[in-house]
């Protein structure tokens, strides 16, 4: 995974215990140009409050063209703003 | 509680003696003891904006640079406010001018100060901590009291909570904190600027003489370079000289501060851990020194307005009501006065304490050109309990709502942003600086 920090659109499920979970997320790629990701499964989810500032990482898997890709999206709290993170 | 009392006014009678110090070995092994953490966040304005960027994905720790938080870089002005272990290596010291530290170390880092930031970092490391005592104080934006009386039936020995809480805040938080064990605010406030950073020391009652009196006296809080220049001139020199000098001395040379100078050198000091949940924050104040000299009451007017956006915001940000405002000038001729009034009503709207300021300003100007101006605000009360008055303005719910779209504003997009009119020539800032560092009881003398 290399390092990305893009603010991405997403769509997430909120569910009743105030969970968000990503569904599908897309952003614009320099070269290939507007970009769509589905996410296949949450592997890890965990919080991150450094500096106070707390952000929910998530390690997810897409399944591209049979090969799984691993990534982490974050979710900032405060801003509620999503980035791609790592890809 | 009420046997140390007795003991302590047993010693203040007789004048010091080494007894003190076994007689209290013997009562610490009883077991409410009172035990009181003092938690200080290492260089914090410094290693909150380094932990951010690491949250960010910075590949650099601005930890492991020379690097400053301070005013910005084209102000000369601005001030350095925290500095880097490898800063300080430069001799870079706190307070020192931007452009100074750059000449000592012409790669410095300076980055601007994140008020937002260091607000939320002193929230977490509150919230962390309170899981550890339900006794918290909020001494400044990054020093916190904590009383462990009682709690080590929870979370053990003293030392090892401290270990735990230290190592938390460095792994949930990102930062590392030093923290002071002693069995009252001093000795804790003491212990924990003993060596910095990240580490765990005591300070009990028997360990003063060893730990305390050999350091020079202008460790011992409450001892500033006033303070510390009369001292030296009755060659005392450390805080054991103090210590063990004559109190009808010191009370002769310093008066009644001499007698608590004498008590805080002896480790005596039985304030309570205040548990008020919100921040201890008496007043809220901005200043500035003008790059030239002002003569007419319209420019005044626009650097009050400036100083009194900064201000409102900080008050409204802190959720609070101010009942008082203050406005103060300096004179290019160095001379210094200020005025202040109490308001009919507590409010935190822009206009209402800009239009105070205003008034201040012109019953106490004489006409003089002025060098520097301030408003502070103090009085404060939670903005929840407002109690509305007959005579006020029916626009107040309005003027709220203009506040708090423009406060989201400049929160999102940038302080310049969005500006009243009257500061659209840009003479001065839309909002005026400062870092809201005196938005805490710093330094006060009680602790
Ligand atoms: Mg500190």
């Amino acid at each position: 995974m290399k390092l990305m920090r893009k603010p991405i659109e997403v769509i997430a499920l909120f569910d009743f215990e105030g969970n968000a979970v990503p569904i599908r997320f897309r952003y614009e790629d320099e070269s290939q140009g507007l970009c769509v990701i589905k996410v296949d499964k949450v592997i890890k989810k965990d919080k991150d409050k450094f500096a106070g500032n707390a952000m929910i990482k998530y390690t997810c898997e897409t399944c591209d063209d049979g090969a799984v890709k691993l990534f982490e999206l974050r979710y900032e709290i405060d801003s509620l703003k999503w980035y791609l993170y790592k890809m | 509680m009420g046997k140390d009392a007795i003991i302590k006014t047993n010693i203040c009678s007789r004048g010091f003696t080494y007894n003190y110090s076994k007689n209290r070995l013997k009562c610490g092994d009883i077991m409410n003891k009172r035990i009181i953490m003092h938690v200080d966040a290492n260089s914090a304005y410094l290693s909150w904006q380094a932990a951010y960027d690491l949250q960010r994905g910075a590949a650099i720790d601005l930890r492991d640079i020379p690097s400053v938080v301070g005013g910005s870089q084209k102000d000369r002005r601005g001030i350095v406010l925290a500095k880097s272990i490898p800063a300080k290596a430069f001799g870079i010291q706190t307070g020192e001018v931007i452009w100074q530290a750059r000449q000592k170390c012409p790669g410095l880092v300076v980055i601007p100060p994140n008020y937002e930031l260091y607000m939320k970092a002193s929230n977490a490391l509150y919230s962390l901590i309170k899981d550890y005592s339900p006794k918290i104080q909020r001494f400044s934006v990054d020093e916190m009291f904590l009383d462990y009386t009682g709690m080590g039936a929870f979370f053990g020995e003293p030392v090892e909570a401290a270990h735990k809480i230290k190592d938390r805040v460095k792994e949930e938080l990102g930062f590392t904190v030093n923290i002071g064990i002693g069995e009252n605010k001093l000795t804790a406030k003491i212990a924990g600027d003993l060596k910095k950073p990240d580490m765990v020391h005591t300070l009990y009652h028997y360990e003063i003489p060893s730990k305390m009196w050999i350091l020079p006296v202008e460790d011992l809080f409450m001892v500033g370079r006033k303070t510390k220049k009369k001292l030296k001139e009755i060659n005392i020199n450390t805080i054991g000289d103090l210590a063990n000098t004559d109190t009808k001395f010191l009370q002769n040379r310093l008066k009644s501060f001499g007698l608590l100078l004498w008590r805080y050198a002896n480790g005596i000091e039985d304030s309570a851990v205040s548990g008020n949940t919100l921040m201890n924050i008496k007043s809220i104040g901005n200043s500035t020194t003008i790059k030239f000299d002002v003569e007419d009451k319209k420019t005044a007017h626009k650097v009050l307005f400036s100083l009194t956006e900064s201000v409102a915001m900080r008050l409204r940000g802190a959720k609070a009501c101010c009942s008082i405002v203050s406005v103060e000038v300096r004179t290019s001729q160095l001379n210094f006065y200020s005025h202040q009034r109490k308001l009919f009503t507590p409010t935190c709207i822009t206009s209402e304490i800009f239009a105070m300021a205003a008034e201040l300003f012109e019953e106490c100007w004489g006409g003089e050109k002025i060098r520097h101006l301030g408003v502070r605000v103090s009085g404060l009360y939670g903005d929840d309990f407002v109690q509305s008055s007959l005579f006020d303005d029916r626009n107040r719910e309005k003027r709220e709502a203009l506040d708090s779209a423009i406060d989201s504003i400049r929160c999102k997009y940038g302080k310049s942003s969005i500006m009243r009119a009257v500061l659209a020539d840009y003479e001065f800032l839309p909002v005026s600086g400062g870092v809201g560092e005196d938005d805490y009881a710093m330094m006060s003398s009680i602790l």
